[in-house]
Parts: C-alpha cells; structure tokens; sequence
C-alpha cells in the first residue's frame, strides 16, 4: 500500500457515489417519460494489481470501479407487450370500421330498411282492395313512392358503403406515410447508436427513444424486431424487411383491379371490389397485424361482402315484385340489363310510373281484375323479402358485436402485458430515494474517509521536525 | 422482481378503471334517457333479431286490422241491401195474393202491376248497391253496376269471391255472389217480375199467382244470403278480437326485448353513481403519497 492510497480509494469512492446519485437524478427526472426504462449503476469493487517481487500479503483492495450504467429491460416483456398492444389497435381498429358499416345498413326493425319495407308491403295490400276509381290512382301512386324510397335508401346505403371505403383507403395511406417516417427515423437512430456503442459511450436514451418508434410502427403495421450484434436492429413487415441497420425502406400502397387481376387502379376511380396490396421495394408485405392491417382488410374483405349482402338483397327484392306483379317495376339504370338478370345495389331504380301501371284505368282484364290478384301477389312474396333482409341484418348486429367484444378483451389483454413491462423497466419513486439516500450517506462517508486520510498524513508529516 | 409496482402502472390502471367506470355510467345513463334498451343492433344481436321479428309481425297484424276494417265495410253494405230486397219480395208477394183472390178489375190489376214495377225498381237499386264505387253484387269484376238498369238485365257478376287477408295465412270470402240472389240470364228476378208486370196489366191474374212459387223461391235465396252475412259477421267479429288481442301481446313482447323498466335502471345508476364516487376517493389517497411525504 502506498501513502497515498487511501486517499485514492477515497476519491474513487466518491466519484462513484455521486455517479449513482446522478443516474438516480436521470431516473426521477424520467419518471413520466413515455418508453423510459431506468438505468442502474453497476460497481464492482477494485482488486490491488500487484506482480513480481513487490507483492504484499495483506492489502485491501483498491476502491470501487464502475463496470457499467445498465438499462433495466426484459427483452420478452417488451415483445410481448409490443405485439399485444399491436393486437389490440388491429381489433380496435376493425371494430371502428364494423361500426361505420352498421350505422350505414343496420337497423333494429323500428326505422331503417325493415321500416320501409313493411310499409311498402302494407301499400301492396291497401292497393290488392282498392276497386273502380275511387282511390286506386291515389293507391298505385303510394306503392311507386314507397317503392321508390325503398330504392333509393338501398343506393343510399351503396354510396355510404363506397365512401367508407374511400375514408379506408386515405387512412390507409396516412398510416403508410406515418410508418415509412417512423422506419427513417430508426434508421436514423440504429446508426447513432452503433456510433456510441463503437466509440465506447452509453446510448441508453437513445435506445429508449428507438423502443418508442418501434411500438409505434408495431402498433400500426405489427412488425418484428430483430437485433443485431452491433446494436443495431432490423424491422420486418411481413416477409419483408423496411429498416435494415443503417437504411430504411419506404412501404408502398397499391390499389390494384381485383383479387384475381394486378391492374392498376388510377387514383380517384377506386372503387369497392379493388385490392389495396402493401408492398415494399416490389415484394409483397402485408402487414400480419396492426391498425394498418384492420384497414387493409376493412377495404379488401369487410366492404367487398357487405356490398355482395346489398346487391343480393336488390336482386331478390327486384326479382320477387316483377314476378308477381307481372310485369318490370323494380330496374337497372344498368346498360343493356334486361328483367330477371341481377341487380347492382347502386343501380337499383322503379322503372314502372303511374300511367303504365296495371289497369290503371280501373277496367284491367283477365280474372279478380278488380280485385288485383297480382297485388295480393305481390304482397304475399314480400313475407320471403322481408326475411332475407333480417337475415342480413342479424348477421350484421351479430358479426359487430362479436367484433367489439374481441376489441374490449384485447385491450385488457394489452393492458396487462404493458403493466408487466412496465413493472421491470419503470421507475418507482419510493425505490428512487431509497437509493438516493443511500449514495448520499456513502458520499458523505467517503468524505469523512478523505478527512481522516488527510489528518492521518499531516500528524504523518508534522511528525519530522 | 415480480408484480413491481411503478409510478406511470398506478396512474394508468386509475385512470382505465375510472374510464370504465364512466363509460359504465354514460350508458346507464343513454338507456334511461331514451327508453330503450337497444340502440342499434350490435348491442345485443340476440334480442336485435328477435325485435326485428317483432316489428314485422306488428307490421303484419296492422294490415290485417285495416282488411278487416274492409272487410266489415263490405258486410255492413250488403246486409241492408238484401234486406231491402227481402222486404220488397215480401210486399211484392202480398200484392200477388191479392191480385189473385179475384176481387180485382183490369184496373185494380194495373194498379197492382204499377206498384210491383215500383218495387221492382227498389230491388234493382238494392242488387246495384256499391262499396267505394264497385258494384258488391258483382264479384271481382269491376263494374259499377251489377245489373243493367233495363231489360234483359244482364248480370256482371264473374262469380268470382271477393277474398281479404284478416290474419296470416287466412283469407275470409266478404262478398255474396249476386248471381245467387238475384239470378242470371232468362232466369233473374226482374224478369221473372217483368213477366208478372206483363200479365197483370193484361189483366191475367192466373199466370201471376202461378209464379208465387218463383217468388217464395227468391225470397228464401234472399234469406240465406243474409244468414249467411250474419255468420260471417260472427267471423269476423271473433277475428277482430284476436286480432287486437295479438296486437298487444306483441307490443308487451317488444317491450320486454328492448324496453327500459326505469325503476330497476335508475337503481343501477345510483349503485353505479357510488362505486364511481368510492373509485375516486380511493384514486386521490393513493395517487398522492410517496417516500417524498416523509423524508425529511
């Protein structure tokens, strides 16, 4: 032991002391910091270096030494909690766009379709007993206006469905742009941090702040993580990578023809029925979950059936009345369409007017003229009509509801595995100055040491005189 | 280190269940405001389907009341009409006998043959009776006379039943067949009374009397007819009954699918008031205190 190493010891001490009580400060000051994860002071105590002929028996060792400034984290925790709450934007996100689609079709039987339907039905059998003059025009003209706001509702309903998916496909491209700008900045990032980590510095924060833009880009496109050995990480979409290391790739939305056809749709003529396909750099990255895929599935699938729903329903409706009112009253603005051929939803129109109607005049001919078989008819097919069109809604009612409670679990579930990453990588206030007050009684302790080392040495040199 | 509890996991589990608490709360509040408890059908597609059927079934049973309001339109046109006619063939009767004891002279016969054309015409107005301008007598046909106002009195009736839907599944004929009561071609009642017209101002009393027969035959026709209104107007009474019976049953069964009891909705309120009031206190004690409240 040399004369001076205590007073070595003593310095080391105190560096080390207040180190602690620096990262101590970095972690209270980061106590509401969204992705923070406290950092720990790791110290090891120092062993005398002695070699060779000068070795002593009984030394101590030679202070403390700080090996290292740890980032708390579990690695499991954190993908978990990445790819849950992933999870639960994918469902949240899904059961907006079911929603929106139930305020445009669905209803409970007291307003909406079922409403007008009934009504039109009860006009079919106002008119079946209307007779001679004396209020069949006024009859005939009921069933066409009612028949008419039937029609129209089933376009309107169409044009909601169509302008949902427009909102889905801008949404769509907002989230891309989002997540490409995300991919540059942790590209950005992953480069500072091999620069740190190479030179030898500590690159905590910003690998706290990278955590951070990585569950944003999970959350909207359900990538996964992989890390490297540098430092560095790379994020894949799917199948294909958009950051590798130091570069970042952009996610690219097309809007192509159809499921079976890759023509590409010119912006503004999209339509329900075309694909949104991700891509990047050419190859296919359909996001597996996220708010981006629950878009993407929202405009592909989900808008595509609900349409198909919509255009059976007025190919039934059209087929049922001409059928048993004998002649054309339901249409299509449809080019070239001809009566029992299907009916697009969108196209759906009473082609039939008051002038044409059957014996209008009141004369008619053939059997129960006067008491219009045909309308009985075609109130009777409207029971058939009726039915297929609460299937329809039922299956709607049920298919949200189910949608929204797999939403509600989700979350809880994301909630839960974030609680559990955040119980390793967050800080505790009460632990914080616990800790505080212990690296501030070790500084004052290594204080008093140097004082006494220092005493220690002037009786030393006072003792020649 | 398990179950370590930090600063940002206390403040985001209050905050949560508060919000649950809330959301809870909010819609307690939306179903007693609106008296429904079934907005739209993703509430509860169980009970949604079974509203929807409701709706339509109430649907059905208002149109079946308004055909059943046709359909005693119908009876209560015809009912008078055959029993003017009925009166009428009684009078017409009467004169006959009288005009064949023998009592009369030519002149008393075409007094006789006077009145009974007059009568006539009261039964041809009868038979030409109209329900909303459609002649009742005629079928289905939509001619506004039944029978034409001069010889030979050609019916238009296509004998067809005149049918209306009163329940589902169920139609009910309201209409007599005019053929029927009054007769058709050479073989209807205004000629039959032409002929006794005829005779009577030729002053043959025999040839009348002969055909009483004819005219008790009439007047039974007639009689059936109107027996056979009076039961249909049974019918139609036990029909109407049901059917507003039916009514009520389904509006009771819509109420309880998705109908609000206020009573027990505004007990869960104020049960719901409280827990959100104890979750708040709970949150303000414990939010606050740290290590920091007691070192010095």
């Amino acid at each position: 032991m040399s004369t001076f190493s205590g007073i070595n010891t003593a310095r080391r001490a105190l560096s080390a002391a207040q180190l602690g009580m620096e990262t101590t400060g970095q972690n209270i000051a980061n106590v509401n910091t969204d992705g923070y994860s406290r950092q720990r002071v790791d110290q090891s105590a120092s062993a005398l270096d002695q070699t060779g002929r000068f070795t002593q028996k009984y030394v101590p060792g030679d202070g403390v030494t700080v090996t290292g400034l740890t980032r708390v984290t579990d690695a499991l925790a954190t993908a978990t909690a990445r790819q849950d709450s992933a999870a639960a934007k994918e469902q949240a996100t899904a059961s907006t766009v079911w929603s929106a689609v139930e305020n445009a079709i669905g209803d409970t039987g007291a307003t909406g379709l079922s409403q007008n339907l009934a009504d039109l039905s009860s006009a079919w059998n106002d008119l079946a007993s209307k007779s001679g003059s004396t209020g069949l025009e006024g009859a005939q003209s009921l069933v066409l206006t009612r028949s008419q706001t039937v029609a129209t509702q089933l376009v309107g309903m169409n044009t909601q469905l169509e302008s949902q998916y427009q909102q889905l496909g801008a949404q769509a491209q907002t989230l891309t742009t989002q997540a490409n700008t995300i991919a540059k900045n942790v590209a950005g990032l992953n480069t500072s941090i091999r620069a740190t980590l190479a030179g030898g510095g500590s690159a905590n924060e910003l690998m706290d702040q990278r955590d951070q833009l990585l569950s944003q880009l999970s959350d909207i496109t359900g990538a996964r993580v992989v890390n490297r050995d540098n430092g560095t990480v790379d994020v894949l979409v799917g199948n294909a990578a958009i950051v590798t290391g130091d570069f970042s790739y952009d996610l690219k939305l097309t809007t192509v023809q159809s499921v079976t056809s890759n023509t590409v749709v010119p912006a503004g003529s999209e339509k329900i029925g075309n694909q949104l396909v991700a891509s990047i750099g050419g190859q296919d990255a359909g996001p597996v979950t996220g708010s981006l895929k629950a878009t993407l599935d929202g405009a592909n699938k989900t808008l595509v059936e609900q349409q198909k729903g919509l255009d059976d329903f007025a190919t039934k409706l059209a087929s049922s009345v001409n059928t048993a009112y004998g002649k054309e009253l339901f249409g299509s603005v449809a080019s070239g369409w001809t009566v029992g051929a299907p009916v697009k939803a969108s196209q759906l129109t009473v082609t039939e007017t008051t002038a044409d109607f059957r014996d209008s005049t009141g004369t008619g001919t053939g059997t129960g003229s006067a008491d219009r078989a045909y309308a009985k008819a075609v109130s009777s097919a409207f029971g058939d009509v009726k039915s297929t069109w609460q299937t329809n809604v039922t299956k709607l009612a049920a298919s949200t509801q189910s949608v929204s409670n797999r939403a509600e679990l989700a979350s809880q579930v994301s909630l839960k595995s974030a609680a559990v990453a955040d119980g390793v990588s967050g800080v505790n206030l009460d632990e914080e100055m616990t800790n505080l007050v212990a690296y501030q009684h070790a500084y004052s302790a290594a204080a008093r040491v140097l004082t006494t080392m220092d005493e220690a040495l002037d009786t030393l040199l006072n003792m020649v005189r | 280190m398990l179950g370590r509890i930090t600063q940002r996991s206390i403040a985001a589990t209050a905050l949560t269940n508060l919000q649950n608490n809330q959301a809870r709360s909010a819609k307690l509040q939306e179903q007693i405001t609106s008296g429904t408890s079934l907005s739209k059908g993703s509430d509860d597609s169980v009970r949604a389907a079974a509203a929807l059927r409701l709706n339509d079934q109430i649907a059905v049973n208002t149109e079946n009341s308004r055909n059943l309001q046709e359909a005693r339109g119908w009876m209560t046109t015809q009912e008078p009409a055959l029993q003017s006619t009925s009166d009428a063939l009684k009078f017409i009767r009467g004169l006959v006998v009288q005009a064949g004891n023998g009592s009369l002279d030519a002149n008393g016969l075409k007094a006789i043959a006077a009145q009974i054309d007059e009568a006539k015409g009261t039964i041809l107005g009868d038979a030409n009776t109209q329900y909303q301008g459609r002649a009742v007598f005629a079928g289905t046909s939509a001619t506004t006379v039944a029978y034409a106002t001069s010889a030979p009195y050609t019916s238009g009736d296509d004998g067809q039943s005149v049918e209306r839907l009163i329940s589902p599944g169920v139609t009910m004929t309201v209409n007599v067949s005019g053929k029927d009561v009054y007769g058709d071609g050479t073989a209807n009642v205004f000629r039959e009374l032409d002929d006794i017209v005829t005779s009577l101002k030729a002053g043959d009393a025999t040839a009348a009397t002969a055909s009483l027969s004819k005219i008790d035959a009439r007047i039974n026709v007639t009689s059936n007819a109107m027996a056979l209104i009076g039961a249909k107007t049974n019918q139609l009474d036990h029909a109407e009954d049901v059917n507003t019976n039916q009514l009520q049953y389904l509006q009771g069964q819509l109420d309880d699918v998705q109908g609000v009891d206020p009573m027990k909705a505004y007990l869960e309120y104020t049960q719901q008031s409280v827990a959100y009031q104890a979750a708040l206190q709970v949150t303000a004690k414990t939010v606050q205190s740290s290590l920091l409240d007691f070192l010095r």
